[in-house]
């Protein structure tokens, strides 16, 4: 089961990352946290970047965890780098609208 | 974008056939070219730029402030549309036909008396639904005075098909007159 | 007699279907049972069909008489639903309970009955909606059946009803099914066949199967909760009493976008299967193709909001959903260039087979293309709703799924029949089908950038759109020719083609190692396997596998063994005795379609009592498996031995629990989303009425959650637990019963009751299986005390506290804090 789990593990962190990301911008909206500045960026903008780059980092630590000894043929362990770094991309790609998109429009 | 596919529907379709081609012994069997190459780093670059414009365009349509915006009122039932819209003296609605000025953005709003009906002009702009309970803004701007056919996009039950209107994109004068209560 | 002849009769004896209607009713052979749920599919897919042709009949001319808005509102919606969910689904279903232990190199699936079961659900829920046809009062709100048009006050005929009750009784056989598959597939390979020595085909199910048991969830959610709303007037959707129909479109499409990722990797699977034996080569990239099909598997949960795009969703959720949608295409366009380069590395052969497969080529690609399109947003305001998008989707499932599937038929109908293929019906039909098809849909595209929308019933004749509309409908009709030849072309390889020889296309999976047709034991042993292509290295392991030179070679005290591996090495790590034939399995299928027909005539207060009869039957269902005889280490052949699955702890029996509780606690989160949507974005909240909070009940609860988590966790007591969970239970009837606002007046009052339902549901049944082990202890059964039956009894004690406790708690909160 470990070794399963493990395989798909920066996946299952890329579908934390985009359900927290897209839970925090509908609760801002209906919190109105939009509307809160904080001198730059507003409150809820803050958060979805804090969230992003929380997100892209623990991913990122997760890939160097998961790298692979050289010259492995480990098949389980090749998956689980390679789902590691889908997983990094991926959050990367489809959380990078939280820096400029209209939050709640 | 059509072309775009249109190239790579083509590009395929080539290496597909080019596959059956008789062959000498020399093959191109290499993991990286075909799939590093034609897997990912072509469609990549594509849907990158292809999304990126998207969005571009999709945050240029969003209402935007605009002193010379108008507000529409656009009520869908079964099967009827009915607009309002502040007149010279007071609400002016009218069944089927919606009045708008020229060359000036209007904001419709929309609502629903019974189920989602989704109000679309294919040639003033996207569609977008009315639901139940919420309240959506559409901004619409028609360039030309004219008139312009709107239909209902979200399946609404058995008279979906006849549940259209007209729109009505009047020049200044006959704004005026609209408003002043004449049609 | 000769070795293979003496264990053919034998084995015959232990794995045979008997002759007669007893037989045919209580095999649980996969088969059997998979072309059953073929055959069942494909005719299925001719009513669709038939539906289809309807449709464009009365689409052909503009002002058209054919039927009236109210038949082709129900001839549409039909011809959807049937076939998304009674042809697409359990067509590939079919298939793989088929193929699977064949490829694998086992003797049948991990859990026969299931199998049977899934198929007489399926058989009886999809003959609920034909009857409803034939009675012509079938589902008429789309096959995506939005509230409110879905709900009472718009539909108040018995049209939703037999939609929603007959697609939940189908998709009890999805998950069924889905867990058979995961747990056959992990478990039950031959010995030696780690998981990257594993036939892609079994590595596309996998991810398959699993995505069925987290999308499926969210799907039978939805249809209890718009059911409950219509037969009690609990008011999940009806925005004047604090529902919103936006959650109906949520759950909906978080089912209904994985979907088209679960009918199109079966019919991928095939491809990978299929394209290298037709260039003779092994395929291009294996390790890059398991990757993809995983990402596939998880990022296609991130597009459900693209079905929504018109809905009123601020632009950054749209903008993450639409980066989500095109992202997907990559891992999608991995595998195409995987294929492509398999073509251009071998010498590909244009026969039958891979005609279908560039008629899926070229069609899916286009599919592919214009789904890119409909990803962007303001492209997608426009074309959302219009024949655009219908042709877009007809490109990406027949292109996805049917071309492939008929490729697939073509393939492997030899091994089906036994018989060789002889015929050139098959170039016909295919170019017809190919033909028409395009014709049919191509000009869909353009007749929906001009403004037709979907689901019209007829259009004015001044409106430009009549010529598209003549040419798809004979383009359609064109289509169906060619399905009449495919179909000539299928009866005549079986009743009137020559024997074929064993693997005809010199392919190197294990399917091909048996005799064709295949024995219902499929192998008389089981091979040792070192390579992806086994029989590349041995082509006449056929021959040395029926002559029993494997594993598992004696029959044994008529057990129907196999060999259960372990999960990565595929090592050997127990023998697995499959139940026999049983009538069991159609007897629960009876009792559960009980329930949902005394649902449909609005007999509810009956409605518990078949309920009370499928918890009876599981009792026995599970009591009747196993002894009360220890037999330790038995010996599998090569000196090797094992222990049967009775006394080992990772039985097939819990991982299929395990996998079971996945998809249960992804119906629990879809729930709890459901509660935080209503509560954050419907109108109408909060609620006039909160729960009265009682700090007591609470207490009483919670305590009773503890009991059950600390006690008897490492000597795998069970009364301790069962006690704490009685406590629990308790205090959740308590809380609907006495604390929580009516379910009617508000859609708060009827998340709580759903939710404390559910929890006192789960607690009850954990309690019970708690008993049932108990029993079987005292009883002596060995799997009650050497095997897994504690820990899957403690799975389920620990899934019952959790989710009962997150329930009363959840229930409790918002009002304590108030």
């Amino acid at each position: 089961m470990t070794p399963l789990l493990r395989s798909v593990s920066g996946l299952i962190l890329w579908a934390v990352a985009f359900s927290a990301i897209y839970a925090i911008q509908g609760l801002s909206c209906a919190l109105g946290w939009d509307a809160i500045g904080l001198g730059g960026p507003s409150l809820a903008r803050s958060i979805l970047i804090a969230t992003y780059i929380v997100s892209v980092t623990i991913l990122a630590w997760l890939c160097w965890r998961l790298r692979p000894s050289s010259g492995t043929r480990d098949f389980l362990a090749i998956l689980a780098f390679a789902s590691s770094v889908i997983g990094l991309l991926s959050t990367i790609y489809t959380g990078l609208p939280v820096f400029w998109l209209s939050i709640c429009s | 974008m059509l072309a775009g596919g249109a190239a790579i529907l083509v590009l395929v379709c080539a290496l597909l056939a080019l596959a059956f081609r008789p062959r000498g012994a020399v093959r191109d069997t290499s993991v990286r070219r075909w799939i590093v190459g034609g897997g990912l780093i072509f469609p990549t670059a594509i849907l990158a730029v292809l999304l990126a414009y998207g969005l571009v365009v999709g945050e240029r349509l969003l209402p935007r402030e605009d002193p010379r915006t108008i507000r529409v009122v656009a009520e869908a039932s079964r099967w009827q549309w009915t607009f309002a819209q502040p007149g010279n003296a007071g609400m002016i609605r009218t069944p089927g036909v919606l009045h708008i000025p020229a060359g000036r953005p209007v904001d419709v709003e929309l609502r629903t008396l019974d189920v989602i009906h989704a109000f679309w002009v294919p040639r003033l702009a996207g569609k977008l639904d009315a639901i139940p309970g919420h309240r959506n803004v559409l901004r619409i701007e028609a360039g030309q005075p004219g008139m312009y056919y709107g239909l209902c996009a979200e399946y609404c039950g058995i008279g979906h098909a006849g549940h259209g209107f007209r729109v009505i994109a009047h020049d200044a004068a006959g704004w005026a007159s609209f408003q002043a209560g004449g049609e | 007699m000769t070795q293979a002849l003496r264990l053919h009769r034998a084995f015959e004896r232990i794995w045979g279907t008997p002759r007669g209607w007893r037989g045919t009713l209580s095999t649980v052979n996969h088969s059997t049972l998979g072309v059953r749920l073929m055959v069942t599919a494909f005719a299925f897919f001719l009513i669709g069909g038939v539906l289809a042709m309807l449709i464009r009949a009365q689409l052909a001319t503009p002002g058209s008489a054919f039927a009236g808005p109210d038949i082709y509102n129900q001839l549409f919606t039909m011809h959807g639903s049937i076939m998304m969910f009674l042809f697409a689904i359990p067509m590939f279903e079919g298939f793989a309970i088929y193929m699977l232990p064949k490829m694998l190199g086992a003797r049948d699936l991990a859990f026969p009955r299931m199998t049977a079961y899934g198929w007489w659900c399926y058989l009886f829920g999809g003959s609920l909606l034909l009857i409803a046809m034939v009675l012509g009062v079938a589902p008429d709100a789309g096959w995506f059946m939005y509230t409110p048009l879905s709900s009472k006050p718009y539909s108040p005929g018995i049209n939703s009803d037999f939609w929603l009750l007959g697609i939940t009784f189908v998709e009890i056989s999805a998950i069924v099914t889905a867990v058979d598959i995961v747990v056959s597939i992990l478990k039950l390979r031959a010995p030696g066949m780690s998981l990257d020595r594993m036939p892609l085909f079994a590595w596309y199910m996998l991810v398959t199967a699993m995505m069925m048991l987290i999308g499926f969830p969210p799907l039978i959610l939805g249809s209890i909760l718009l059911e409950l709303e219509r037969a009690f007037g609990w008011p999940f959707f009806d925005a004047e009493r604090g529902g919103d129909s936006l959650l109906w479109q949520h759950l909906f499409w978080l089912f209904g976008h994985p979907e088209v990722y679960i009918i199109f990797l079966p019919a991928a699977g095939v491809v990978s299967t299929i394209l290298p034996v037709m260039a003779r080569t092994r395929i291009l990239g294996y390790g890059w193709i398991v990757g993809a099909i995983l990402a596939l598997g998880f990022l296609s949960f991130g597009l459900w909001v693209h079905h929504m795009f018109t809905v009123g969703i601020p632009h950054m959720a749209l903008a993450f959903f639409s980066a989500a949608s095109t992202l997907v295409a990559i891992p999608t366009g991995v595998q195409i260039f995987a294929w492509l380069g398999t073509l251009w590395a071998g010498r590909p052969q244009m026969k039958l087979p891979m005609l279908y497969l560039v008629g899926f080529f070229v069609t899916f690609v286009m599919g592919g293309l214009t789904g890119v399109m409909v990803a962007v947003v303001p492209f997608d305001w426009q074309a959302h709703d219009t024949a655009f998008v219908t042709a877009h989707l007809h490109y990406v499932l027949f292109g996805g799924f049917v071309f492939p599937m008929l490729a697939a038929t073509y393939y492997w109908l030899g091994h089906v029949t036994g018989r060789q293929y002889s015929y050139t019906l098959g170039k016909a039909a295919f170019w017809l089908i190919f033909i028409g098809f395009h014709l049919t849909f191509f000009l869909m595209h353009i007749v929906g950038l001009l403004g037709q929308p979907r689901r019209i019933d007829t259009y004015p004749a001044d409106i430009g759109w009549t010529g598209y509309n003549l040419l798809s409908s004979v383009g359609g009709f064109v289509t169906a020719i060619g399905f009449g030849l495919f179909v000539i072309d299928l009866l005549l390889q079986f009743f009137h083609a020559p024997r074929t020889r064993r693997n005809p296309w010199g392919a190197g999976t294990l399917e091909w190692a048996m005799m064709l047709p295949p024995p219902s034991y499929n192998i008389a042993s089981l091979p040792q396997v070192d390579d992806r292509e086994p029989l590349e290295a041995a082509p006449d392991l056929a021959l040395s596998l029926a002559r029993g030179e494997g594993y598992l070679a004696e029959p044994r005290n008529n057990w129907r063994e196999t060999l259960a591996v372990e999960t990565a090495s595929g090592r050997i790590d127990h023998i697995v005795v499959l139940p026999g034939n049983t009538l069991l399995p159609l007897w629960t299928a009876l009792v559960t379609g009980a329930f949902f027909v005394l649902m449909l005539l609005g007999l509810y207060a009956w409605a518990p009592v078949p309920l009370i009869g499928v918890a009876a039957l599981g009792w026995r269902w599970a009591w009747v498996q196993g002894g009360k005889q220890p037999f330790g280490k038995l010996p599998i052949g090569f000196g090797d031995e094992a222990c049967v699955h009775a006394e080992v702890q990772g039985s097939p029996g819990w991982w299929g629990n395990v996998f079971f509780l996945s998809a249960n606690g992804t119906f629990f989160g879809s729930l709890l989303f459901g509660y935080a949507f209503l509560w954050t974005i419907a109108p109408n909240w909060p609620p006039p009425e909160l729960l009265t909070p009682s700090v007591p009940i609470l207490a009483i609860g919670v305590a009773g959650a503890a009991v059950a988590a600390l006690f008897g966790r490492r000597v795998r007591a069970l009364k301790g637990p069962v006690a704490g969970l009685a406590a629990l239970f308790v205090a959740l009837i308590a809380t609907v019963w006495l604390l929580a606002p009516s379910p009617t007046s508000h859609a708060y009052g009827a998340v709580l009751a759903v939710l404390l339902g559910y929890g006192a549901l789960h607690v009850a049944l954990a309690i019970l299986i708690g008993m049932f082990v108990v029993r079987r202890r005292g009883a002596g059964y060995v799997a009650a005390t050497l095997g897994a039956e504690p820990r899957i009894a403690r799975l389920w004690i620990d899934y019952a506290l959790a989710t009962g406790a997150t329930a009363l708690i959840g229930a409790h909160m918002p009002a304590l804090l108030a």
